[in-house]
């Protein structure tokens, strides 16, 4: 059994990203019924990523480069300067986000749905403007109807460009975004046809963009007005109809439910719990806001086999670590450096299925990494942090000494202070790890540097987070 | 040291009991030698110019399609009447001559992907164009086939897909000191001193991958240490991560499978230069570490695959480039084991294009299986999808 304090921990660390130090004071004796209604409400506070001038440079950027598409020299000169902007456009929103999910106020629960739905709905994308858009369609419907965001996905620029769905014409078919909707999106493997897949396809063609606006648009004059026939009944269907039919078969919602399960709860999927949840996201509507309600009330998202036994993902991992320290990445670039050393590029999944998660994100280098981090970004640490192996580099990918973040640490400190240094030390450590006895923990204080204090605990919180069980929520 | 080593090995005696690759640690240190067999990938990235690499000069197609980056046979190694080697391949040409190498053209797969890292993924998964897969063909080896931490190594600062296997996981290190500083820092060996009982399976697991990642850093170090190379080796990052699996391989650790990779191939603009530079600094790094293992005579168990995720258009593009394309050359390297050492098949055939690019001939799956087959000595059924591309006859039977 949990106690109250380790459910609240065990709440915040997976319908979040952990709570700053000075949250956790005002939170931890809460009931576990009020935090839930205050995830609800913080969910329905938060605003879309900000629009910011830069991004729309980046259009007028690429007009201007398609202007001059004809003149060689010029052309690859202003290439490279383009890649470089883009470069910081993309790798300034991701960094954007991740300071949001770090958000010292806040638990990150719409921030965390979007980042599940990122690695559901995935795409890729080097274009900041693009990956702004996606983002935010993601955010405005990470806990509405999923039947509405399906849909907002389809017409998405940045995935209707990564699935090809630009090239479905009327006269040529792109299958790509048609069966990925129906084979990761939705329904899953084994639960339609290659002829579903062909007629569905017809059906979305004329759905493109304009992706120097980040607009959709329906080309009209290249949609296949023709009869299709999907799941056997014939018509002049169009997206949408594919879209209500897909979502008309409870098997979607089954597929979503387990998924939510198995990113929420255990990896381990629990068949019983399954079904009820599809059954009830399927009765509801596809209602998502009311699945996960009954997901974080129910007495067994508390029970300790499902606590404490799941990977952080990278994302996770940094975005909590920065929460706990009041730390943020100064250099965009920096954080996008850590994310490919560590396995996970916001707006860069490895394909469509999205990122595998679990034991994956783990092998010799990266757990010594991770193990690793926490010294890496608050005490400058060195090591050898290898930089993104890009296929189009010039050169093989070489590494880094550091990434630094830069640090408050008077929040942690301000959370002991006045306390006797033992009962500081169990503080520190209920905070991080309130699942470790701190007896079990006591030979971390061999390896503190010498100092103040405060410069100690300041390194035993460190320390703490370079734990394996830290590596877990 | 060495007392700390024993201890630390004792006590995780105990822990050993959940961790299969600690069982059966000194068995398959034993069985090394019978197993015998092992091998090399080299990973060319950013797609490689397989028509300038291995030159079908007497096609009168290719000339038109590259102008000026068209290779003249005068300037190519000969191979035979209809393909030559990029000049900067002297020493492959040599191991051509000699009967160690195997060139396969038109290497591909069905609906061929054009973009670096989803055609990356589908070579390292081993997946039809169709399906995502999130582990690697070699990966799924070492699934079945439990052995040391280190059965399968990347030479490389991370670890990429081709060795990810469901429960297991390929074994990634520039060199073995580095991963050693690394991986015993007084801290983290304190951390896997001080392990906690877990019962949850994941904490478990961190601490075991933790537990062995520095058994085995320790391990290759004392191990490598005493088989130093003599052979020089090129200064280029290649030619020191070839140094460091040749040094391996004579030390026999009980790898049997080693990744190497080398990068810059996405040649869209001044083709020549840049792929001349790269395929030299390929040829001499090769060329020493088959110097190296020729002089240890083991060369014979050892097989050297070279390949890339694309090749590139036929024709030249307007920048003295060339842009992403599909089928490509793939050649393997090994002393008396190939059937049909030399040129495995016809060159690609330019009069037959799909969307400008080659069509192909060999299905990569089907090398995968009869290298699976013939030299991993597994069923290729259990690992690629089946049913799939059978094994093609690359090597002498027994």
């Amino acid at each position: 059994m949990l106690t109250s304090q380790q459910k609240l921990h065990h709440l915040y660390q997976r319908a979040g990203f952990g709570l700053s130090p000075s949250e956790w004071q005002r939170r931890q004796h809460w009931t576990v019924e009020q935090a839930i209604d205050d995830l609800f409400h913080e969910a329905d506070a938060s605003l879309p990523l900000g629009g910011y001038e830069e991004y729309e440079e980046e259009f007028d950027v690429m007009r201007e480069q398609m202007k001059e598409m004809s003149r060689q020299q010029r052309r690859t000169t202003k290439k490279k300067l383009d890649r470089e902007k883009r470069r910081l456009l993309i790798t300034g929103l991701n960094r954007d986000w991740v300071h949001r999910m770090a958000a010292t106020g806040q638990v990150g629960f719409r921030e965390k749905m979007v980042l599940f739905w990122h690695g559901h709905f995935a795409i890729q994308t080097l274009f900041g403007g693009l990956a702004r858009i996606y983002a935010n369609t993601l955010h405005r419907h990470a806990l509405g109807r999923f039947s509405e965001m399906t849909l907002a996905m389809a017409t998405d620029p940045a995935m209707i460009l990564f699935l090809n769905n630009q090239q479905n014409h009327k006269d040529k078919p792109n299958e790509n975004f048609t069966r990925e909707l129906m084979e990761l999106f939705t329904l899953g493997r084994g639960q339609y046809t290659e002829q579903d897949v062909r007629e569905g396809a017809r059906a979305f063609t004329g759905w493109a963009c304009l992706p120097l606006k980040g607009e959709f648009i329906y080309r009209e004059g290249d949609h296949d007005e023709g009869q299709k026939t999907f799941f056997g009944k014939t018509g002049n269907w169009n997206g949408q109809d594919i879209i209500e039919m897909i979502l008309n078969r409870p098997e979607t919602a089954g597929f979503i439910a387990r998924k939510i399960y198995r990113y929420f709860v255990n990896d381990v999927p629990h068949e019983d719990r399954i079904a009820a949840l599809g059954q009830q996201l399927y009765r509801s509507g596809y209602d998502i806001g009311d699945l996960m309600r009954t997901v974080l009330s129910s007495d067994w998202f508390y029970e300790p086999e499902n606590v404490g036994n799941r990977i952080k993902s990278p994302v996770e991992l940094i975005a909590g670590l920065l929460k706990s320290f009041h730390a943020r990445f100064d250099d965009p670039i920096a954080l996008s450096v850590g994310q490919a050393a560590l396995g996970q590029v916001l707006f860069f999944p490895p394909s469509v299925a999205g990122w595998a998660g679990g034991k994956s994100w783990i092998d010799n280098q990266r757990l010594l990494l991770r193990l690793q981090l926490p010294m890496i970004l608050f005490e400058a640490a060195e090591a050898d942090i290898p930089l993104p192996g890009d296929p189009e580099a010039i050169e093989n990918a070489a590494t880094i000494r550091q990434l630094k973040a830069s640090v408050d640490p008077n929040p942690l400190l301000s959370m002991i202070s006045g306390q006797p240094i033992d009962d500081a030390r169990k503080m520190l450590l209920h905070y991080l790890l309130p699942h470790q006895s701190p007896e079990d923990l006591a030979w971390l204080g061999s390896y503190l540097p010498r100092g103040e204090p405060s410069r100690q605990m300041l390194a035993l919180a460190i320390r703490t987070c370079s734990l394996p069980e830290y590596q877990l929520s | 040291m060495l007392r700390r080593d024993f201890i630390r090995l004792s006590s995780l005696a105990s822990a050993s009991l959940t961790i299969p690759g600690f069982l059966s640690y000194g068995q398959a240190q034993l069985a090394s030698h019978e197993m015998g067999k092992r091998l090399i990938i080299i990973q060319l990235t950013g797609g490689n110019d397989g028509l300038n690499t291995i030159v079908p000069y007497s096609d009168d197609l290719y000339f038109k399609a590259r102008g000026r980056l068209g290779i003249q046979k005068k300037e190519a190694l000969y191979g035979n009447d209809l393909q030559g080697f990029h000049p900067a391949l002297e020493g492959l040409r040599s191991l051509y001559d000699q009967g160690w190498l195997s060139i396969l053209n038109s290497v591909g797969y069905p609906e061929p992907n054009l973009s670096h890292f989803r055609s990356m993924d589908i070579w390292h998964t081993g997946s039809s164009s169709r399906d995502y897969w999130d582990t690697g063909w070699l990966g799924r080896w070492l699934d079945l086939h439990p052995g040391t931490p280190h059965e399968a190594i990347q030479v490389d600062n991370a670890l990429g897909l081709a060795l990810k296997g469901r429960s297991r996981q390929g074994f990634a290190l520039r060199n073995p000191e580095s991963l050693k500083r690394a991986a015993r820092s007084p801290f983290l060996d304190a951390v896997t001193d001080h392990r906690q009982q877990h019962e949850e399976e994941m904490a478990s697991y961190l601490y075991q991958t933790l537990a062995s990642t520095q058994e085995s850093a320790a391990y290759l170090v004392e191990k490598s240490r005493t088989h130093r190379s003599t052979t020089r080796y090129p200064a280029s990052q290649l030619g020191r991560d070839l140094k460091v699996i040749a040094e391996l391989i004579t030390a026999d650790t009980g790898t049997r499978i080693y990744y190497a990779s080398l990068t810059g191939f996405d040649t869209h603009v001044n083709q020549s230069g840049r792929q001349e530079r790269l395929l030299r600094q390929y040829d001499e790094a090769v060329s020493a570490l088959v110097r190296d293992l020729k002089q240890h005579d083991l060369l014979k168990d050892t097989l050297i695959l070279t390949f890339s995720e694309f090749g590139r258009r036929v024709k030249a593009n307007g920048s003295g480039g060339t842009d992403h394309g599909t089928a490509n050359v793939l050649w393997m390297i090994n002393e008396g084991q190939f059937q049909q050492p030399g040129f495995f098949n016809a060159p690609p055939d330019l009069a037959r294009l799909v969307d400008d690019n080659l069509s192909f001939q060999v299905d990569f799956r089907s090398i995968y299986a009869a290298i699976l087959r013939d030299w991993l000595d597994t069923t290729p059924e259990t690992i690629l999808q089946s049913p799939g591309p059978s094994p093609i006859p690359l090597f002498r039977a027994g």
